[in-house]
This record gives structure tokens, C-alpha cells and sequence, in this order.
């Protein structure tokens, strides 16, 4: 299973390439703080990530894969760690002034597939990117997570995910040290409220030609 | 008076005795001619006039018979026996129609008689065809001569390959002509030599005279193109704008609303969210707009102007270049005519 989604993530970033205006891609350390439930349902954990970008004029396609370890916080009631793969994806398309419309997914599995939920939903939103001075660049995300699915069942009308993203390198932006911040909750509604929040940090290194 | 009177013969005598000086320089085959020429330079007309007139009845080369009819023309001059002198003077012009004198060399009486002896005869004298290169149906060669007489004057330009006219008309006095070599086609005239003859007649009077012009047709050159316009270079299309405070201002404001959305969404049911990811990027993010607000120089901006500057200088490059490719076709169909005066004797 992650041999394939690695070979089709590869795929979607090699393939295009040749006819392609702009061809990113990174590999990043991945910090996770992920909460259910309760205050008392807290794990945190790392792990490696992988991301890459293909832009043809003002399209733009981009997928992120994250894989990352989660260990129980101590004091809390968890009492197994679970590893949690989310695989997002995102179609951008440039409005104006910095500005893109934003569509696409997220899914994360956890596994042991109990130890905590797994989650898939359609991303709607904007960006808004900028750049700061020669090889730096700043974004801001905003995505509506529509039809949020979860591995317990459930509801979650109202789940959003916020993004922040820096990256500093060279002017050419063949390479660049990127930082990106994710935060993602959903109201999750069972039989009562079973909420669930996530923030990723995610830190490394981008190629681009 | 009378004493003035002398005084201007003595003065005319004088400036008379110093003419022929030139004249007997140059070689008389003639004995009796070398003779004459002694006495008029000694002043003794009386003597000169004889032996002249006896030198005309002996057999003179050309140049001693030209040179005995203007030394009779001078010594009747001098003689004020001013007919007498015309006629020398015509039959000097008749032998050598290009014969001329120096205004500043003889007396104003001997060259007033010359003038008039001119004007008596029908000659066609001092022909000038100028060197010159032009493209067919561009130009023409300029064709100088004087005609002596009202006279209907007929120009030709002859050759193994054809007679060509190049004008007829009626003249008098300094004739300027241009004649453009091209064939009633449009074409022109075939390389070659030719021989401009100019043939001036007055009922049965008629005089000609000609000049051998040598004429080669070549391609025309054509024009190099253009790199550049001359005068004008291309302005940079970029431009560094004046630093400012934007990426800083910017860097925060994205790092506000990425914190202060997380706070407003964090879910309370959920405790205090953990700020150590928001922290660690919102912080990367600052330190990265104060960098590129202090000390980086900021990215370069297009300059819209000296683009629109560039773009039209393009346009008017490749619209000059459009013209001279055009050019050049034109004249790779062209000829070019040049036409090189022969000295008297050349083939």
C-alpha cells in the first residue's frame, strides 16, 4: 500500500515534469501534536513527510505526504501510540493579486486502525501567497474540510484547516529550506460531541527546477 | 592724348612681347615658323608677319600649322588688323577646335579677337563626360560640351552593339547633358566601349567631336542587417524598488491570521492547543520578513515602461530590417552602370 501511493506519488510528480513550467519537491521532519475527544486523548509524535508541486502557467497541482509516529502524552489517558499516514492533495488555480482558489482532499490513516480515527474530507479554500524578498516566499491557507469521513463514524459540519508556509533559498528557487504549519479540527458528532484537532509542523528542504 | 595713346601701344607692345614666350618654348619643326616666332618675341612684327605667311605655304605638321596661324593671329592683333587676326583665329579654331587662351596671359585685344573668331565658327569643343557609378533608372552620366554657334546639336553613344542618342536638340553655348544608358526597355546598354559623339550642323555647317567612355555593369551592393538600432540601446527590464517594511508587515500579518485562526478554532473541549508547531513556523516566518526588510535588497520588480521602451525598440528593429530585406530584393535585381572616361588613344 505505501509503495504504491509513494510510486503514484512519484508518477504525479515525474511524469508531467517534462512538459511542465515548474517542478518542486521536498522531503521534510514532521512534528505532530493530535488530540480526540478530550484534553486527556494527546499524543504527540514526528516522523518523516514528502512533498511536491507541479505548475503549469497558473495551475498547479500539489500532493504532501506525512507519516508520523504518535506517542501518548504522559498524564493522559491514551494509552497506545498509533501511526498516523495523511496524504493530502490540492488543485490551485491563480485568481489575482497573490491570490488562488484552492481545491482538494486530506486522509490520514491510523494505524492500529482503532487506536484513533482516521479521516478523509474535500478540501475548499483560498491561498494567498507572496513573496518577500529575492528566494523567500510567505503562504496562508484557509480550507473548509467538506464531507468529513471517519473511521468510527460520524459527523463533523464544521471542520476547517489552517496553513501557514515559509521558505527561504536560493533566487533561482532550485533550493529552498521550507517550514510549513498545519492545524486541522473537526466537530466530530457521534452520539455526543467527539471532536478531533491536529497540528503538524513540518521542516526541510525543497528542489526545484 | 596722343602722349597717353603711345604710352598704351608701348604698354600693349610689351605685355605682347612677353606672350609668345610660352609659344616658341614649345618645338616648331618648322625653320621659317622658328624664325617668325623670333621676330615677333624681338618685337619686329613686320618680319614675323612675312615669315609666317611664308612658313603657311611650305608643308606644316598639324601642330606648326596651328602654331603659325596664331602667331599671325597674335601679329595682326598687334598690328590692329583686327579681320586679318579674326580669320587667323578661325582657321587656328577650324584646325584645333579645343585651342584656347589664357584671359590672364594675353593682351585683352588679341583675346577679345580670339573670342570673336570663336563665335564665327561652328565647333563643338571642350567635351566632358565625368566619371560616375548609378544605379539603371537612378541616374545618369553628366555630358559637358560647348557649342560655339546656335546649331541643332545631336549626341550619340556608339559602339560595336549599337548607336545610342542620347540627345538632339537645338543648343548655343555650355551644353550639359545626362544620359541615363538604358535601352527604350528600360534595360541597360550592354557593357562595353563607346564613343560619345556630339555632331552640331548649322544648314551645311556641321562640327562633331567625341570622347571614348568606357561602361561595365555590375550588381548593386546590398544592405547589411540590423543588430541594433543606432543610437539606441535596450533599458534594463527590471528595476530594484526602494526597500520598505512590506515583507516584515506581511510576515506578521500572515502569522497573525494563522494564529489567531488556530486560536478561534481550537476546540476547548479539546484543552490548550499545543503552540510548539505554530511557534516554530510563525517564528521562521518573522525572522525571514525582517531579513528580506533589513538586509536583503529586494527582489527586482519588471519596469513596465523600459519593457514597452524595449518591446517598441523590437518592433522598429524588426520593421527596419523588414525594409532592408525588401531593399535588398530590389537591389538584387538591380544594376549598376559604371562609366570611366578613355584617354585620347586608349581601346
Amino acid at each position: 500500500m505505501r509503495t504504491t501511493v509513494f510510486l503514484g506519488f512519484a508518477a504525479l510528480v515525474i511524469v508531467p515534469a517534462v512538459h511542465a513550467q515548474r517542478v518542486q519537491g521536498g522531503a521534510q521532519v514532521v512534528f505532530g501534536d493530535y488530540r480526540e475527544i478530550s484534553g486527556d486523548l494527546h499524543w504527540r509524535g514526528s516522523g518523516p513527510g514528502a512533498w511536491g508541486s507541479i505548475q503549469f502557467h497558473k495551475f498547479t497541482l500539489e500532493g504532501r505526504l506525512a507519516s508520523v509516529k504518535y506517542v501518548p502524552v504522559a498524564g493522559g489517558s491514551a494509552t497506545a501510540g498509533f501511526k498516523a499516514t495523511q496524504l493530502d492533495g490540492f488543485a490551485r488555480y491563480y485568481l489575482a493579486n497573490h491570490i488562488f482558489a484552492e481545491l482538494g482532499v486530506t486522509n490520514r490513516k491510523a494505524d492500529p486502525e482503532f487506536d484513533a480515527q482516521s479521516m478523509a474530507a474535500v478540501r475548499i479554500g483560498a491561498r494567498g501567497s507572496y513573496d518577500l524578498g529575492p528566494g523567500a516566499s510567505i503562504a496562508l491557507r484557509g480550507n473548509y474540510l467538506a464531507g468529513a469521513k471517519f473511521s468510527g463514524g460520524g459527523t463533523a459540519p464544521f471542520a476547517f484547516d489552517i496553513g501557514l508556509a515559509v521558505a527561504v533559498g536560493a533566487t533561482s528557487g532550485r533550493f529552498r529550506v521550507t517550514g510549513d504549519y498545519d492545524f486541522q479540527t473537526a466537530k466530530r458528532k457521534t452520539v455526543t460531541d467527539a471532536p478531533l484537532q491536529q497540528t503538524l509542523a513540518r521542516i526541510g528542504v525543497a528542489f526545484g527546477f | 592724348m596722343s602722349h597717353m595713346t603711345e604710352r598704351l601701344q608701348g604698354f600693349a607692345l610689351l605685355l605682347a612681347a612677353l606672350l609668345p614666350a610660352g609659344a616658341s618654348a614649345q618645338a616648331i619643326q618648322s625653320a621659317t615658323l622658328r624664325r617668325a616666332q623670333q621676330a615677333y618675341d624681338n618685337l619686329d612684327y613686320r618680319q614675323a608677319l612675312s615669315l609666317t605667311q611664308a612658313s603657311l605655304k611650305e608643308r606644316l605638321v598639324p601642330t606648326d600649322r596651328v602654331q603659325a596661324y596664331q602667331l599671325l593671329g597674335f601679329t595682326y592683333s598687334v598690328l590692329d588688323s583686327l579681320t586679318r587676326a579674326v580669320d587667323a583665329f578661325k582657321q587656328v579654331v577650324f584646325i584645333d577646335p579645343e585651342r584656347s587662351l589664357d584671359p590672364n596671359k594675353v593682351p585683352a585685344k588679341t583675346y577679345a579677337t580670339f573670342e570673336v573668331a570663336l563665335r564665327q565658327v561652328l565647333v563643338v569643343r571642350q567635351l566632358q563626360v565625368d566619371s560616375s557609378a548609378f544605379v539603371a533608372g537612378q541616374g545618369g552620366v553628366a555630358i559637358r560640351y560647348v557649342v560655339t554657334q546656335p546649331a541643332r546639336v545631336v549626341t550619340r553613344a556608339v559602339s560595336d552593339k549599337g548607336s545610342f542618342l542620347v540627345d538632339s536638340s537645338v543648343w548655343n553655348g555650355q551644353v550639359n547633358l545626362s544620359w541615363p544608358a538604358r535601352l527604350r526597355t528600360g534595360d541597360p546598354v550592354p557593357a562595353g566601349t563607346y564613343t560619345v559623339v556630339v555632331e552640331a550642323s548649322i544648314g551645311q555647317n556641321t562640327a562633331s567631336t567625341s570622347q571614348q567612355v568606357r561602361l561595365t555593369l555590375g550588381a548593386v551592393d546590398t544592405l547589411p542587417h540590423l543588430t541594433a538600432l543606432p543610437g539606441y540601446t535596450d533599458l534594463p527590464e527590471t528595476e530594484i524598488p526602494p526597500r520598505s517594511w512590506r515583507p516584515m508587515g506581511l510576515a506578521f500579518l500572515y502569522t497573525g491570521i494563522a494564529g489567531a485562526g488556530t486560536l478561534a478554532m481550537e476546540n476547548s473541549a479539546l484543552g490548550t492547543g499545543s503552540r510548539r508547531e505554530l511557534g516554530v513556523i510563525s517564528a521562521s516566518a518573522l525572522i525571514t520578513g525582517f531579513i528580506m526588510t533589513t538586509l536583503k535588497k529586494p527582489a527586482p520588480q519588471p519596469a513596465q515602461g523600459n519593457i514597452l521602451y524595449n518591446r517598441l525598440l523590437k518592433e522598429q528593429l524588426v520593421r527596419r530590417n523588414n525594409e532592408i530585406a525588401s531593399d535588398n530584393v530590389k537591389r538584387r535585381q538591380q544594376v549598376e552602370l559604371t562609366i570611366v572616361p578613355l584617354p585620347k588613344g586608349a581601346k
